[in-house]
């Protein structure tokens, strides 16, 4: 594979982080751009478009951006979307969220043979306040806990 | 970049890399390359525009409507798509470069007392 044909082909993958809707309507464009640009331009080319993903995320696109895809509120059933292909996703997602839900009611799981690690812990205000009492510094406050 | 989305009269400045690529367009209908080229051409090289760059302009260009744009067919059967400047970016440009001229108007006046200082 060539120089040539590697730098396009990562031209492309960077392209794909630009939103959909400015994607859609520069990247062949842009694609064509790297295309035509010479060895020296590569850089302008690479350093310019990934400064420019960034902008984009944050300035947000003008042109097509409030362009609706033409299905897009179309009923489900008028849609390009299988019923099949719909509901094998619905119970994927049911699926996931119950597995979630359930590694979430038996976190953290039980410690074997019995042991039992005990945490305490010691309110920062009281702490203050006993160090207050004794005239200690701060970074004693743990040695004030202990007792 | 700082142009007014409702195709009025601007009374903000144009962004360096929005007056660059309306002067390009002033010149001649011109393609994604052929703007980058004519900018860098236009600014003796001291203005280079990358493509991050033009078509986030370009974008905002268009929706402002001081751009347009058109498919023009080549002759291996091919079409590519054109940029040209519309009569309200053509407005904005002159506006932009007649206040340009008003800030190098004072910029030689006040730089001209200055070398009188000097000597």
């Amino acid at each position: 594979m060539s120089i040539r044909k590697c730098f396009l082909y990562a031209y492309r993958a960077l392209l794909v982080f630009y939103p959909p809707s400015f994607r859609r309507r520069f990247a062949p464009e842009m694609l064509e751009l790297a295309a035509a640009a010479e060895i020296d331009e590569w850089p302008l080319i690479f350093g310019d478009t990934s400064v420019g993903v960034v902008r984009c995320w944050l300035e947000g696109t003008h042109s097509t951006a409030t362009m609706a895809e033409p299905n897009a509120y179309v009923p489900i059933r008028e849609s390009p979307i299988r019923a099949s292909v719909f509901i094998s996703g619905l119970v994927l997602s049911i699926a996931l969220v119950a597995g979630w839900s359930y590694v979430n009611s038996q976190w953290p799981p039980p410690c074997p043979n019995g042991v039992h690690v005990v945490t305490r812990v010691v309110d920062p205000a009281r702490v203050v306040v006993a160090n207050a009492g004794t005239g200690q510094p701060v970074r004693d406050a743990h040695k004030i806990s202990q007792r | 970049m700082r142009v007014k989305d409702n195709n009025s009269e601007t009374d903000r400045p144009l962004s360096s890399a929005a007056l660059h690529i309306l002067l390009a367009l002033a010149e001649s209908d011109l393609h994604g390359y052929g703007i980058m080229q004519s900018v860098k051409r236009q600014s003796e090289g001291t203005f280079k525009l990358g493509p991050g760059t033009l078509y986030a302009n370009l974008d905002r260009l268009l929706a402002s409507d001081l751009v347009g744009e058109t498919e023009r067919k080549l002759k291996d059967g091919e079409s590519r798509r054109e940029y040209s400047l519309t009569s309200s970016g053509e407005r904005v440009l002159r506006l932009e470069v007649r206040r340009l001229r008003q800030v190098v108007n004072v910029a030689r006046t006040r730089l001209g007392k200055l070398d009188e200082r000097g000597a």
